[in-house]
C-alpha cells in the first residue's frame, strides 16, 4: 500500500533523465515543464491500468496479462508502442536468461571442483554467491 | 501519425517497477498484475515520456527551450494526449480569466 501521497508519483529525477535522453544536447527544459511531464507520466500509468483492467474484466480474468496491456495501448491510440514493447520484452528476457545462465555456469564450474558442494550450490539464488565464495576461501586455507 | 523509434538497447527499464506497481494497485479495480504486464506498463511509460518530449520538441520548431506552453499546446492538439487535458491546461491571462468569470455569471442568471 502507498504510505505517503508522493508514493503515487513517479520519481522526478528518473523522469528528468528520460527527458534529457530523448532530446538533443543543449535543449533546456523548464522546471515547470519537467514537473508537469513527470505528473503526466504518472497519469499515463493510471490510464494504462484502467484500460488494461477493462480488458481483463471483460475476459473474466483477475490478473492483468501482458496481452491486456498491449490491447490497452491500441485503445489509447498508442499503437505505435506495441511493436517496440514486444521487441523490448524479448531482448529483456533474453538478456536476463543469459545472465542467469552465466551465473549457473559459474556455480557449476565451482561445484565441479568440489563435488561435496553440488547440492548446496545448485539451487541457490544469486544473493548467496558471495557467501559461497567466502566459504570456499575458508576451506582451501 | 509520426513514427516512433525508441532506442532498444538491452530492454532494461530505468523507472522503478515497484513504484509503477504501487500506482497501478492504487486503482480500485486492480487485483493482480502479471510480470509481463508490469514490464509493459513500465516500459510504455518510458516510451510515453520519450514520445511526448519529442512531439513537443518537433512542434516548437526544434526550439532550444522546452516550456510548459509547448507541452500544453501538444496536449490540447493531439488526440492521443486527450487524457491529459484537465491535468495540463493552457495558461490564460488574468484578463481572460475575468472574462470567463463574467460570462459564467451572466449564464448563471438564467
Amino acid at each position: 500500500m502507498a504510505e505517503r501521497p508522493e508514493d503515487l508519483n513517479l520519481p522526478n529525477s528518473i523522469v528528468a533523465r528520460i527527458i534529457k535522453d530523448s532530446l538533443p544536447e543543449g535543449v533546456n527544459v523548464s522546471k515547470e515543464a519537467r514537473t508537469a511531464i513527470a505528473k503526466a507520466a504518472s497519469v499515463f500509468v493510471l490510464y494504462c491500468t484502467s484500460c488494461s483492467n477493462n480488458l481483463a474484466m471483460r475476459a473474466n480474468r483477475k490478473i492483468i496479462s501482458g496481452q491486456d496491456v498491449l490491447g490497452a495501448m491500441a485503445d489509447m491510440e498508442f499503437e505505435r508502442f506495441i511493436e517496440p514493447l514486444q521487441a523490448s520484452l524479448e531482448v529483456y528476457k533474453k538478456v536476463q536468461k543469459e545472465r542467469k545462465e552465466a551465473v549457473a555456469k559459474r556455480k557449476q564450474e565451482k561445484s565441479d571442483k568440489k563435488p561435496e558442494d553440488i547440492e548446496e550450490a545448485s539451487d541457490e539464488g544469486g544473493e548467496n554467491e558471495k557467501e559461497n565464495e567466502d566459504e570456499d576461501g575458508d576451506e582451501s586455507s | 501519425m509520426s513514427s516512433f523509434k525508441p532506442k532498444l538497447g538491452d530492454g532494461s527499464i530505468i523507472l522503478p517497477q515497484a513504484r509503477v506497481k504501487m500506482i497501478m494497485k492504487s486503482s480500485p479495480d486492480t487485483e493482480s498484475i502479471s510480470t509481463d504486464a508490469l514490464y509493459f506498463v513500465t516500459k510504455a511509460t518510458e516510451f510515453f515520456v520519450e514520445h511526448l518530449v519529442q512531439e513537443i520538441y518537433e512542434s516548437t520548431g526544434k526550439s532550444n527551450e522546452l516550456t510548459y506552453k509547448g507541452l500544453a499546446d501538444i496536449v490540447q492538439k493531439s488526440d492521443s494526449m486527450h487524457f491529459l487535458k484537465d491535468m495540463v491546461p493552457r495558461k490564460i491571462t488574468y484578463k481572460e480569466y475575468q472574462e470567463i468569470l463574467k460570462e459564467k455569471e451572466n449564464s448563471d442568471l438564467f
